[in-house]
């Protein structure tokens, strides 16, 4: 299970990070942090989204700078959303 | 997945991925299209920014919370049934395909039950622009659901390494979608 140790690396890092944004966002409905709730909930989707791109997509080692435009890609789709939910 | 093989060198700037070029290229598409998705409920909501605060504040964030992480459990499960096939463990490769079809379902059901509520509770697909955005999203991702249990039932019967990397992809994309869509239909205010 060496091989996959990296993959379960990535499982915990989803889950944990999936925990903390769904708490977050629960402890800010009563206490008034939304916008740090956003800023944890969207930072936390572009990690995760990374995740599984790089390690059960297998992109790590892809060359040609695709891992850079798909990085820039999610960048611009969850930086135009947090951007508008800002306004 | 694997590394490109010389087989994929015809596909150009595509060969430097690894797996099966075509996949990548919907994964692409996918991703501009509830790209697209995203950035119109982004807008929407500045247009009618009361609409959404009570749409989104009726939301399960719990229910979503757990379809989160049953589809990265059943991504898990599907890249380690692709290293079970590398090293020619057939049994676990079928195990672990089954438990990500499983985590799947039951994706599936937790979505269905979230809709139900949602109905019971009055908010349908024409109640408001907060609710048709809500329900077309999560529909047209559950369909993506759908028709990867499909593929990896197909991969579960056809189990060459090419057919498991290129099946698998299409699920951890599915997985991927839902990663962007939670944060922004749920979480974002």
């Amino acid at each position: 299970m060496t091989a996959s140790r990296h993959l379960y690396r990535a499982w915990i890092v989803l889950a944990v990070l999936t925990i903390v944004s769904v708490v977050v966002r629960l402890m800010g409905a009563h206490e008034g942090v939304g916008a740090v709730a956003n800023l944890v909930a969207l930072a936390a989707s572009f990690v995760k989204a990374r995740q599984v791109l790089d390690h059960f997509l297998g992109l790590r080692g892809a060359a040609g700078g695709w891992r850079t435009m798909l990085s820039a890609l999610l960048l611009l789709i969850l930086g135009g959303v947090g951007a508008m939910a800002l306004v | 997945m694997s590394e490109p093989s010389a087989q994929s060198d015809s596909w150009g700037v595509l060969s430097s991925l690894p797996g099966n070029p075509i996949m990548w290229v919907l994964i692409l598409s996918e991703l501009l299209v509830f790209g697209a998705f995203l950035l119109g409920f982004g807008g929407a909501r500045l247009v009618y920014p009361d609409v959404f605060r009570a749409g989104q504040a009726a939301l399960d964030v719990r229910m979503g919370g757990i379809n989160t992480l049953l589809l990265v459990t059943s991504g898990l499960l599907a890249a380690l049934a692709v290293e079970a096939r590398r090293a020619d463990r057939f049994g676990t490769m079928r195990l672990c395909l089954g438990g990500a079809g499983l985590l799947g379902v039951a994706f599936l059901v937790i979505k269905g039950l979230e809709w139900s509520r949602e109905a019971a509770l009055g908010h349908s697909l024409s109640s408001d622009t907060f609710f048709t955005l809500f329900y077309l999203m999560t529909g047209f991702h559950a369909a993506h659901v759908v028709m990867g249990l499909v593929v990896l039932a197909i991969i579960a019967r056809y189990d060459s390494l090419e057919n498991l990397e290129t099946g698998t992809a299409f699920w951890h994309m599915v997985d991927m979608i839902w990663l962007l869509l939670f944060p922004v239909l749920y979480l974002t205010r």
